[in-house]
This record gives C-alpha cells, structure tokens and sequence, in this order.
C-alpha cells in the first residue's frame, strides 16, 4: 500500500481527487487534512513511525489556520528527520508566476502542480515511487 | 618729466588708480585749472599731472610741455634745471600720480609755496572721489535693484549676526527693513512682538556656520496670515576676506511651496499606485483561489457525471454542483462590486443617521442575531450623524457585525460594543467584540486582503474585512484592527472629511 496525504480545505475538491486516485490505483492509500495545521501536528506524532509516514503528500497553498507556506516552513525542519523519504508536489489553483518561482526556492518541493491533479499526473508521481 | 622705478603695492595701487576710470580720459576744465593754479603758485613754466600706470607715465593735464604719455622710467625731469613733484596720494598710501612743476632756472620753493602745491595735490584726490561716488552709486543701484527684485529672500549679517542688509523678498515692510539694519533678530523679534524662538534658531544657525567656516542648508515650514502652509529652503554661508577672515554670513531662502506640494502630491500618487498594485495581486490570487478552483471543481465534476454509469453515482455528483455553484457566484457578486466601488469615484453621499443605518444592517442578520443572542451597546451620542455614500455606511455595519458573529467564542456570549466618536475633527468609529480575536503577530498583513480566513469556519471566505476596507478607503478613510486571542476585536474606523456641518 502506498499512502499519500492531501492536506486541501475544498471539501469538493478533496472528493473528487480522491475518486481519480482510486480510480486509477486501488492500492493507494488517501489520508486527507484540511488545513497545514492538522497535517503538522499529525507527521509531528508519527514521524519516529516509518510504516505510518506518508510516501506523497499533495499540498494546497491557500488554507486557513495555517496556509501551504506555513507547512513548508516547518515542515523543512522537521522532514530530514524523517525514518522514510517521500516526495512533496504542491497542487494549488493558483496561477501565480510570483508563488511558483517562491516555491522554486524550497528544495523540499518536487514540483509545482497547478489543479486539478489529472490521473496521467498523478500515475507518473506514484510511478516513481 | 619724472622718474619713479617702482612704487609700493604695485598691485593695489594699480586697482585703486583703475577703480578712478581716469586713464585715457579726455581734457577737463577742473584738472586743466588745478594745473594752472600750481604753475601760478611755484612761479613755474611748466607743470603737469600725471599718473602712473603699469607700464607708462599718462599726463593727465599739462601746461608748458607737450607730452601724451611717457615710458615709466624715463629722463624727462633731468631735462629740468628744477623739478618738483607732490604724490596723488589715495587710501592714505597709494600713490597713483604726481603733481609736477619744472622750470628752466634753479629755484627753490618757499614753506608757502610747498603747502600750496600739497593743497592742490589732496584736491586732485578730491575731485577724482568726487568722480567715484558717481561710479559707486550707479553700480550700488545695479547690484541693489537685482537684490531687491529678486523674488528670493537675501540677508547680510556681519560677524556678530547684526543686520547688514535685507532685500524686500526677506522683510516686504520698508520701515521694518530699514529698522532691522544693525539690529540682531532678539531685537528685531522684540521690536515686531514675535517669538524669540525664531531668533534662538537663527542664533544657533549663524553660530554653527561660523564657527564651522562651512554653508549649511535646511527646510522650513511656517504658516502665513491667510493660514497657508509656506515651506523655504533656506541656506546660510559665511564670507572670509582675503586674510581669510570670517567677516560675513549671507542668508538665503527660496519659496519652494509649490514644488513641496507637488513632491507631497507624487508621493501620494506613488502610495496610491502601491496600494493598487497590491490590490491588483490580490485580485490575481482571488482570481486563482476564488474563481479558478471552484471552476475546477466544477469541470470534474462534469467529467465525473458524464463517466459514471451508475445513476445514484450520478446524483451525488449533481447534488456537489449546487454548492460549488453558490460559492462561484457570492464570490464573483463581490468581485463585481468592489471593482465598481473602486470606480464609481463620484458615489452619492447623504446625510446619515448612524442609529438607523445600524439598525437596516441588524434586519439583515436578524436570524442571525437571534441565534447567537448577542447584546449590543451603542453609543453614538458625540457623532450621531455622517455625510457618507448609504450603502457603503449599511455594508460596513453589515460586515463588521456579521464577522462577530460569525468568530464569536464558544466560551461566552457575543458582546458588542459601538461607538462613534469626534477625534481631531474626523469621525471615528469602532465595533467591539468579546469573540475568538486574531493572533494579529501572524495575521497583521493579511486580515484586510482577500480570500484571506484565519479560522476553521464553514462561511468564512474572507471577503467581507476585505470589502469594508475597499469602501472605507474609496472614501479617503482608514480601518485598522487591534485584537487578543480569545479576547475580542476592535475595529475602528476613521472617516476622513466626512462630517456634518451642524
């Protein structure tokens, strides 16, 4: 089982990805939060706990509480610490030259997905794993 | 006739003769005279006055001798049996000429005669300054008449900060200009009953140029008699002689009002144009956020319908659309609306009531009001009314109540707490809450931007602080919020110009 977590607070948008991924791969496992908030406390409790820890995490930008930028930030420090490696894709409606190039400057981003995430997309990231 | 090697202070002997503008000038009755008077006098044939030049004697008037000019070292007065010459004496030691008498017989002057020749000698320097002053005046009113047209002000102090001068674009007031000559400016404050700051100042200035040797330069603002503001740029520096002296310091100060205002207009500009291009980036991300990814939603979902097979699949799918739909269309109804109110530039303003205009914003929310029982307390005695475009007055009530309610605390009753009040002659409003607050050192940026939220809550989209702020500053005002987490926020408004005229 492959696990990937959308951290996303469109509600609909979280449905309907969620339904292409599985869609495409039956062996994908979606933990779905909905703001950088939740996502943080939760890899912050699980991090010593490799089978538990995510191998793709699919990150929206504009969030309450605590937005994609804020995850990041803390997210940097906590992520080398990690027991297992994954890869971080940042999937934003934004099309924003200004936050793509922002986003070009922290290395642990894989890419800069703009939405929606379509199934060729999604089948080539979890490919590489 | 007389030969003279060198003189002393060549140099300044040269620029005082100069100064006289006698040189090369033609025959005139007064020197020819003087001439005659010597030649009577020493009982003498021939006599002469003469001035020396750099390079040449240049007789001036003559009698017995037919001489234009001669080489500075010549034999003429050898050519004398005897020969007399009494110096021109100018400034007390230069000597710029002679005042000569010959003879073909050896003679020898008596007391008398000497004395009366010396007479004749100071009355060549007389009439030759009778001949500066008119020099001196014409150019006195050359240099006077530029100063005092210069629509600039230009003072003149001496070394101990007394007036030397002052043009009318300094002190316009005759009388007082021509009291102020030899007046420091205590004395000039005390005699105009002004302020002896201004002096103090002065004083400080004059002391600090010099003692420093160096010009300074700084801004001034005053208000004048008609209340406008008047911004000079004012210089001082100091003059040295040629020993290197300190011996004046000259003021000057140049009206630069017009050119401040149009620096305080550019600038304003300039705030504007940042203001709407952060404006315009934050429509970018609304446009991306807001727009773009409920049109995504809705393109999915349409692919999703048309793959499934299976007809309850297909309803739940239907069903997703609605909302996604609402949330489109609220959010592209308040684009609309704040890209006119940045446009309508000329929206209506009417006399307004703050009570009744509170109480249309209540009717609104009233199911609302009713659920959460919220208290409210007004008090808008100090400022019961405002000149303000209606529906910007009822939206920002609308809005402020409606985002207490909805970030009210759990833990206790919404309390509001509204005011309007008179501060520096603008009306200031404020809306008090006792709710969630806003951890403003994360938010402090952001809570005024669009499709900016800092709660997990159902209907916040993060529009309505963002309109408010849009109307406020569409009429010239401000907003700005102070708030404690799990405490409360305040929100006040300040509206600019927009009083009633009781």
């Amino acid at each position: 089982m492959k696990k990937v977590y959308l951290i996303d607070d469109d509600d609909i948008y979280v449905f309907l990805t969620r339904k292409t991924i599985l869609k495409v791969r039956q062996d994908v496992d979606v933990e779905v939060f909905s703001d950088g908030l939740q996502a943080m406390t939760h890899l912050r409790a699980i991090q010593n706990q490799p089978e538990l820890l995510p191998d793709v995490i699919f990150l929206d930008l504009n969030m309450p509480v605590m937005d994609g930028w804020g995850f990041l930030k803390e997210y940097q420090e906590l992520a080398p610490a990690f027991a297992r490696k994954n890869e971080l894709y940042i999937v934003s409606s934004s099309i924003s030259p200004h936050e793509m190039e922002r986003s070009k400057g922290i290395p642990v981003v894989s890419e800069f997905i703009i939405k929606p995430l379509v199934k060729e997309k999604f089948l080539e990231i979890i490919g590489k794993i | 006739m007389i030969n003279i090697p060198s003189l002393n202070n060549e140099a300044e002997r040269i620029d005082a003769l100069y100064v006289l503008e006698i040189l090369d000038t033609g025959k005139e009755e007064e020197f020819d005279n003087i001439v005659k008077l010597a030649s009577i006098i020493s009982h003498s044939p021939v006599a002469a006055l003469t001035f020396v030049d750099a390079d040449r004697i240049w007789y001036k008037a003559k009698q017995g001798i037919n001489c234009e000019e001669t080489p500075r070292n010549n034999d003429v007065a050898d050519t004398y049996p005897f020969f007399v010459a009494i110096p021109i004496v100018v400034n007390k030691h230069l000597v710029i000429g002679h005042l000569s008498v010959a003879g073909f017989e050896a003679l020898t002057l008596t007391q008398e005669q000497h004395k009366g020749l010396a007479l004749l000698a100071q009355q060549v320097v007389t009439l030759l300054q009778m001949r500066m002053p008119v020099i001196n005046n014409s150019i006195k009113e050359f240099y006077e008449s530029i100063l005092n047209n210069i629509p600039q002000d230009i003072v003149v102090f001496d070394a101990d900060h007394k007036y030397l001068f002052a043009n009318p674009g300094a002190i316009k007031n005759e009388e007082f200009r021509k009291y102020i000559i030899g007046k420091d400016d205590f004395e000039y404050a005390a005699y105009r009953n002004r302020d002896p700051k201004i002096a103090e100042a002065r004083r400080a200035q004059f002391l600090e140029v010099k003692n420093s040797g160096k010009a300074i330069g700084w801004e001034e603002s005053q208000t004048d008699p008609e209340g406008n503001v008047i911004t000079f740029l004012r210089r001082m520096f100091p003059m040295h002689d040629e020993q290197g002296k300190f011996i004046m310091v000259i003021g000057f100060g140049i009206d630069i009002s017009e050119r401040k205002s149009l620096e305080e207009k550019q600038s304003l500009i300039m705030e504007r144009l940042a203001i709407q291009n952060t404006q315009l980036i934050d429509f970018c991300n609304v446009v991306s956020h807001n727009l773009r990814g409920p049109l995504i939603n809705m393109a999915m979902l349409a692919e999703f319908i048309q793959e499934s097979e299976d007809v309850e699949e297909q309803k739940l799918l239907v069903s997703k659309l609605e909302p996604v739909i609402d949330i489109l269309k609220s959010t592209f109804n308040e684009l609309v609306e704040s890209i006119q109110i940045r446009q309508d530039n000329n929206v209506k303003s009417d006399n307004l009531n703050f009570a009744a205009c509170l109480q249309e914003a209540l009717d609104g929310l009233v199911e609302e009001m009713r659920k959460t029982e919220a208290k409210i307390s007004i008090d808008f005695e100090d400022a019961p009314a405002i000149i303000y475009p209606h529906k910007y007055l009822a939206s920002i009530f609308y809005n402020l109540i409606s985002n207490a309610i909805k970030y009210q605390s759990p833990n206790r009753k919404l309390s509001l707490n509204l005011t309007s009040k008179i501060k520096e002659g603008n009306i200031v409003l404020t809306v008090k809450d006792n709710g969630l607050g806003i951890d403003l050192l994360k938010h402090k940026d952001n809570i005024f931007k669009i499709g900016k939220v800092f709660h997990r809550h159902p209907d916040a989209k993060g529009l309505g602080l963002f309109m408010t702020k849009t109307q406020v500053e569409a009429m010239g005002g401000k907003i700005w919020v102070e708030s404690l987490p799990d405490e409360g926020s305040t929100f006040t408004v300040e509206f600019v110009n927009q009083n009633m005229n009781w």
